[in-house]
């Protein structure tokens, strides 16, 4: 139990702030990353045996964090996030601080339905290839293909980017 | 990387806060929640085994081993034939711990157990609130941080059996604990009825003054750690948190005349039943 305990915080240590970033991205609330990272992580603790045996730690986990992101969203208080956001005026990136940057992407990420913004931010954010973000969202690489597609598409329109072959 | 790379990393950045992410905390759910599944696992296999053995009411923590005693434990035997019952193997020694370490350790447990009897709408006869400064610590076994404690209500009607194997164990030294009645009747029988705990193996009628406890493959009895009044006993400490197979074991009662009075089958689980070079 101890080992187990043991093996456990040393992943969770090194995995934790790279879940939180991925939620935060996801839902735009530092607070809501943070539970959704915590949540995710209990739930990988419960599996930590079978995951430990049998691989798939990292999927999992992502999966684990995307789905209370998700799960989340489905609260009363989504809308109190996304609300929050809408005063930011859109701004080409090149012109703003860190802080507009931040704040400029999470809303154009907040305008994306969940499968687009989940779809870009695993591939372009978390690095995850088209069939490890499929194994994640529970879908097809077809789907994952077109959600990123068009997730990109509307990103660079909201952000004022230009076009780019980069799906 | 390319732009959108580039945006989504810098909007990611949390260089300028601090990460308010708990591993302990996290630790600590992760435990309950495993605990909690175990629980269920526990209850569910102890409402087949009373189904089938039909000898105890709907009771989530049926067959959770040993328990039963009252006021100050004795060694009711030193493993010699003088007493009826035949040679035996010495009782488990009592535990060194004191009544209030014990009692804080078994107190999360307790709630645990009250929670699950109130989810499942059973034990709605006990009555007797969590287990504190007023209950009676009726016997303790054990060596070192592990241990298994039987606590009686000030009313005397419910017996709180809590087991531990201490820090190295699952639970890292926090108490499980399984909750029985004292009086309600799961089977009527001559001369004595049998009630919960009795049904349960931590507890024998009065007048009994020696228990021995037959454990299925052992050649000899088990002399079981008697309370001075109450007649609660225990073999002995778990060895384990995990929940393992559960053994019928056969429990035999002599008064002070190395008369029978008792002898009944119980559950025990596994885990609480510890080897015997170990005790």
């Amino acid at each position: 139990m101890r080992r187990r305990d043991d093996e456990f915080a040393e992943f969770a240590v090194v995995a934790a702030r790279r879940m939180c970033r991925t939620a935060y991205l996801m839902c735009g609330d530092w607070h809501r990353a943070e539970d959704a990272t915590q949540d995710a992580l209990v739930k990988v603790y419960r599996r930590w045996r079978h995951l430990r045996k049998d691989g798939g730690l990292a999927s999992y986990a992502n999966r684990a964090v995307v789905s209370a992101v998700l799960d989340q969203s489905r609260r009363k208080w989504r809308s109190e996030i996304l609300g929050g956001l809408e005063s930011v005026v859109l701004a080409a990136p090149d012109a703003m601080t860190v802080v507009d940057t931040r704040a400029v992407v999470v809303q154009a990420l907040s305008r994306l339905p969940p499968g687009q913004r989940a779809c870009v931010v695993l591939r372009y954010y978390a690095d995850f290839s088209i069939e490890q973000t499929a194994e994640i969202l529970g879908t097809g690489a077809g789907s994952v293909k077109s959600q990123t597609s068009r997730g990109l598409a509307e990103l660079r329109s909201l952000l004022a980017l230009p076009e780019r072959n980069s799906a | 990387m390319n732009d959108i790379e580039r945006l989504l990393d810098a909007a990611a950045n949390d260089d300028d806060r601090s990460q308010n992410i708990s591993v302990e905390a996290i630790l600590q759910r992760g435990r309950r929640a495993v605990r909690r599944s175990r629980f269920a696992v526990v209850a569910s296999t102890a409402l087949a085994a009373i189904a089938v053995t039909a000898v105890a009411p709907p009771a989530i923590s049926a067959l959770r081993g040993p328990q039963g005693a009252s006021d100050t434990q004795v060694a009711a035997a030193d493993g010699t034939d003088t007493a009826g019952g035949g040679k035996a193997v010495p009782p488990p020694p009592v535990s060194l711990l004191k009544h209030i370490a014990i009692l804080m350790r078994c107190q999360s447990g307790d709630k645990e157990a009250r929670d699950l009897n109130k989810r499942y709408g059973v034990n709605t006869f006990d009555k007797a609130g969590p287990i504190d400064a007023k209950w009676t610590l009726a016997v303790k076994s054990g060596v070192g941080d592990a241990f298994t404690a039987i606590f009686v209500s000030p009313d005397r009607s419910i017996a709180a059996t809590c087991h531990s194997a201490g820090a190295k164990g699952q639970f890292r030294g926090s108490g499980v604990v399984d909750r029985a009645s004292t009086t309600y009747v799961v089977k009527k029988g001559n001369p004595h009825n049998l009630t919960m705990t009795q049904a349960r193996g931590i507890q024998v009628p009065k007048g009994v003054t020696r228990v021995l406890v037959d454990v299925p493959g052992e050649k000899l009895a088990r002399e079981a750690l008697l309370s001075q009044s109450g007649g609660f006993f225990t073999i002995g400490w778990p060895h384990d948190d995990e929940s393992k197979s559960l053994v019928m074991v056969r429990i035999r009662g002599y008064d002070a005349k190395g008369a029978p009075v008792f002898d009944e089958k119980a559950p025990y689980q596994a885990q609480r039943i510890p080897p015997l070079g170990k005790r």
